[in-house]
């Protein structure tokens, strides 16, 4: 028994190069496929979504999905660490005050 | 004070993103800092850690505009690794608010579905100015005309003209 790979699209690009797409036409930044309208005609994704690059595996990802649909990384805001530092900086800011005020 | 030195080594941060046969025109950028009502009070909680923190939350963009559309590069570090990548089409894009100042050129993007507001100092890069005014200026211009879609004439449906008597009716 023979493990078969999911399908999956592999866009050529046109034999005219890169300007053989033509007006309007534009490669899917999530699947690479060759589209005509806002929706790609392989993964349907939008192909002018906010997105961002998978930290992972570096392919592209709608921002409001929470983990790369390729490898499964789920992403991470960087405020979950600004905020506890930032956090931490003025508790520290506050209690050296205090001790500098307490030791005059 | 200049964040970039070379408006080339931008420019080629831009390569992976843009489209076949996409040229890049301008190329500027810019930070988005916090509301002053947060600044405010965190300067007037403690100094150092109000600038630490201030600095944390400052968002940085490199912008570019192409000749089919605006996009917006949100990094961070000094070899811009990008976070996201916003894009906004110059045929059909929401309406903007852009303002230049002596030192800043503001340029705010009233997409409900992908805001952008960020301010462009003068210092940033070399040429920051007149490249923030070139991308504010395309997208303070109407949206240029949607392109019809490029279907051939076959596949175009073409309905027949309504009959102008129904069969068997009478004349």
């Amino acid at each position: 028994m023979s493990y078969q790979q999911p399908y999956q699209p592999q866009p050529q690009p046109p034999a005219g190069g890169p300007g053989a797409y033509g007006r309007g036409a534009v490669v899917c930044p999530f699947c690479g496929g060759a589209s005509n309208s806002q929706l790609c005609n392989w993964c349907g994704r939008d192909t002018t979504a906010p997105r961002r690059p998978c930290p992972r595996c570096g392919r592209m990802a709608q921002t409001v999905e929470p983990a790369c649909w390729n490898c499964g990384a789920r992403f991470k805001s960087d405020m979950a660490w600004k905020i506890p530092v930032i956090i931490l900086l003025f508790v520290l800011a506050i209690a050296l005050g205090i001790v500098l005020g307490l030791a005059r | 004070m200049a964040r970039f030195k070379d408006p080339n080594f931008v420019a080629a941060a831009f390569q992976p993103y843009l489209q076949p046969g996409e040229q890049i025109r301008n190329v500027a950028f810019g930070v988005k800092q916090p509301s002053m009502a947060l600044i405010i009070p965190l300067f007037a909680l403690a100094i150092l850690p109000g600038a630490i923190a201030t600095a944390l939350l400052t968002k940085e963009y490199v912008v570019a505009l192409t000749d089919r559309r605006v996009l917006v590069l949100h990094f961070k570090g000094s070899k811009i690794q990008v976070q996201e990548v916003l894009e906004y089409s110059l045929y059909n894009h929401a309406p903007v608010e852009s303002s230049t100042g002596p030192v800043f050129t503001h340029i705010k993007i009233n997409d409900p579905a992908r805001p952008f507001v960020a301010k462009f100092h003068r210092a940033g890069m070399p040429g920051n100015r007149e490249q923030a005014m070139a991308i504010a200026a395309a997208l303070g211009q109407p949206p240029y005309p949607q392109q019809p879609p490029p279907h051939p004439p076959q596949y175009q449906q073409q309905y027949p003209p309504p009959p102008q008597q129904y069969p068997g009716q009478p004349q």
